[in-house]
């Protein structure tokens, strides 16, 4: 593997470059090329990574990195041509963040008890959000996981709603009601009082 | 096509128009007729002015670089994760074969857990298994030993009183890690409406001595873990003042010391609680925390020596004591340094897990064990799992303390049972 990646890097068919121009790379992915790999990581670790700190991870951002592009190698072979090759990074970050969300499922459900909880509602009320702290990092976090990864893959990533759809699977439509919902609840809440 | 129709049908502009308007996701055409529509409709103009400050002010925020080029590591895991596969291909050969030649040699095997007898298997058992049931042993013991209050009684359980807030925060921080219960959760709400009542009128968490910013920055880091979790806006205005209480204080230098009467020299020890808390804060959208944060690495870094060593308040400062600052300081800046230095880094963490890991105190174990999760390689994963192993171990198996650890290590008389127990747990 070593020596392989050391090897200069020769795309597989230069004809898909001028449309996706991570074509190339992605076939010689497919056939296992670990120099593909190396440079497809290049290319979007820092993407991929801020996919991931804006959907809500921490510290770990570079592991789930790491994660996805382990998978990008272990499945490459699905890899076709027909889609561009972000679509098939996203549609893996996005297992991968799913897979990442099961396990700490437990921070879902402390969302309902503290909500719920008398003794803290009486000593400390509720206090608004002024402008100033309400910010915007606060205000993604706030959207529920559907709403903020249409809003990331689109405002931050650069997908187009059909590239979103696809990474989805959902419908266009769905993508698009999902974008205006999430932006408008982002206003709403940057223009709170 | 679609949105000409949707004006037109409408008179303005339809909501997807608007948003692929301000996203610059129309054709010209269609951008040009809404553009037309905008300057005739005062209030499709507002809507989209305020859609585009939404937009402008989602695009502020500034975006994450990796530390280093994650390629190598990548590389790497790959490699280890193919020769394990090979290994793994070997074994089914030689278990398909001793079950041709000997019928019964894998029932011979598999409960004494001998067929798992490389080191690659063990570690795989105990990966999947052992650590959850460690994790949940110490959860269930934490919510045995919590007072009314919602505290963890420090000196109950052979620690110093003064503590009472660092070890609830550091115990808060162990429940949420650990696999999530009812009994679990309850605890930790009382742990938070506790750490809420120890805040006085100036932020501080705790009482005001020396020792103090260990109670205030974990329990920080461990509220804001808490609202990241719940989102419950309640929390802001305590962590509020908690946060702008953590950057008042910090140094010329850019760490933090004790906060005593005078202030004291910055230290790592010190300093790495009150970086946690402002990483989460920033990470929760607090504003004016980059810049002590950025302080605070850089004066971490220049703690480094060449040999990769930290020092405790300045490069070759080791008192015998303070044997947790090179993983400290590795966790905070391992992927922001030259690869050379990471890599003398790396050598020390791994010589350090090597040699009898946990003898000396659980601070240190659990400081190794955050730096090596920085280090996704086949040598410090296995360093991971051989402190894993060593720490559940030495869980107590036995009432009435089971799922505790005990406080015989170093710190042992300043933070207790709870302390070895939280450390551990989150060590895990």
């Amino acid at each position: 593997m070593t020596s392989e990646a050391e090897q200069p890097f020769r795309p597989h068919n230069e004809a898909r470059c001028s449309e996706d121009p991570d074509a190339a790379l992605a076939l010689n992915l497919a056939a296992g090329s670990t120099a593909a790999l190396a440079e497809l990581v290049r290319r979007h670790q820092n993407a991929l990574l801020n996919f991931f700190l804006r959907m809500g991870a921490y510290s770990n951002g570079e592991d789930l990195v790491q994660e996805t592009f382990l998978r990008v190698f272990r499945y490459g072979r699905r890899y076709r041509p027909s889609a561009r090759f972000r679509t098939f990074l996203y549609t893996l970050a996005r297992h991968v963040w799913a897979d990442y969300c099961r396990k700490q499922q437990r921070r879902e459900r402390l969302g309902f008890w503290l909500l719920a909880d008398a003794a803290i509602r009486d000593e400390h009320p509720p206090t608004p959000s002024p402008r100033d702290r309400m910010d915007v990092r606060a205000a993604l976090n706030a959207l529920s996981p559907k709403l903020r990864e249409v809003l990331v893959l689109s405002v931050y990533q650069g997908l187009r709603y059909r590239e979103i759809a696809e990474v989805l699977g959902v419908p266009l439509g769905t993508v698009k009601s999902r974008m205006n919902l999430a932006l408008e609840n982002v206003r709403k809440m940057l223009n709170a009082p | 096509m679609r949105h000409k129709q949707d004006m037109r049908a409408a008179g303005c502009l339809a909501e997807d128009t608007a948003t692929s308007f301000c996203l610059g996701h129309l054709a010209p055409e269609t951008r040009t007729a809404c553009e037309r529509h905008l300057v005739a409709c005062p209030a499709c103009a507002a809507r989209i002015a305020d859609m585009r400050k939404a937009i402008e002010a989602l695009r502020a925020i500034p975006p994450a670089q990796v530390g280093s080029d994650l390629t190598p590591a990548i590389l790497d895991r790959l490699a280890a994760e193919e020769a394990w596969q090979r290994r793994a291909w070997r074994w089914a050969a030689a278990a398909g074969v001793a079950v041709l030649v000997g019928g019964s040699l894998l029932a011979w095997m598999a409960p004494k857990g001998r067929w798992l007898s490389t080191r690659e298997g063990r570690d795989t058992l105990a990966l999947s298994g052992r650590p959850e049931k460690a994790q949940d042993a110490a959860a269930d013991w934490f919510c045995r030993a919590q007072e009314d209050n919602g505290s963890w009684d420090a000196a109950k359980w052979g620690g110093d009183r003064r503590y009472d807030v660092a070890l609830t925060a550091l115990t808060t921080l162990a429940l949420l890690e650990a696999p999530s219960a009812p009994e679990r959760n309850a605890a930790v709400r009382k742990a938070v409406a506790y750490l809420l009542k120890r805040q006085d009128a100036t932020g501080l968490f705790g009482p005001s001595f020396d020792g103090a910013p260990y109670n205030h920055g974990m329990a920080t880091l461990a509220l804001l873990r808490v609202l990241r979790a719940t989102g419950d806006v309640r929390l802001q205005e305590p962590l509020d003042r908690a946060v702008a209480r953590i950057t008042a204080r910090q140094t010329r230098e850019g760490g933090w010391g004790y906060w005593g009467e005078v202030e004291s020299e910055p230290n790592l020890s010190v300093t790495w609680w009150q970086t946690e808390a402002l990483k989460m804060a920033e990470t929760l959208g607090w504003q004016k925390v980059s810049g002590p944060l950025r302080r605070a690495t850089r004066w971490v870094a220049s703690l480094a020596d060449e040999t990769g060593a930290f020092g405790y308040r300045r490069a070759a400062d080791t008192p015998p004591s303070a044997n947790s600052l090179t993983p400290m300081g590795a966790t905070m800046i391992l992927a922001g340094l030259p690869p050379i230095s990471a890599e003398r880094i790396k050598a020390l963490l791994l010589e350090m897990a090597a040699k009898t890991p946990i003898e000396e105190d659980y601070y240190r174990t659990y400081f190794l064990m955050r730096a090596l999760r920085n280090m996704p390689d086949e040598e410090a994963g296995q360093a991971r799992l051989a402190l894993r192993r060593e720490l559940v171990e030495r869980q107590v198996a036995t009432a009435p303390v089971r799922g505790s650890w005990e406080p015989d290590r170093r710190w042992g008389a300043v933070g207790g049972r709870v302390y070895a127990t939280a450390l551990a747990s989150l060590s895990l």
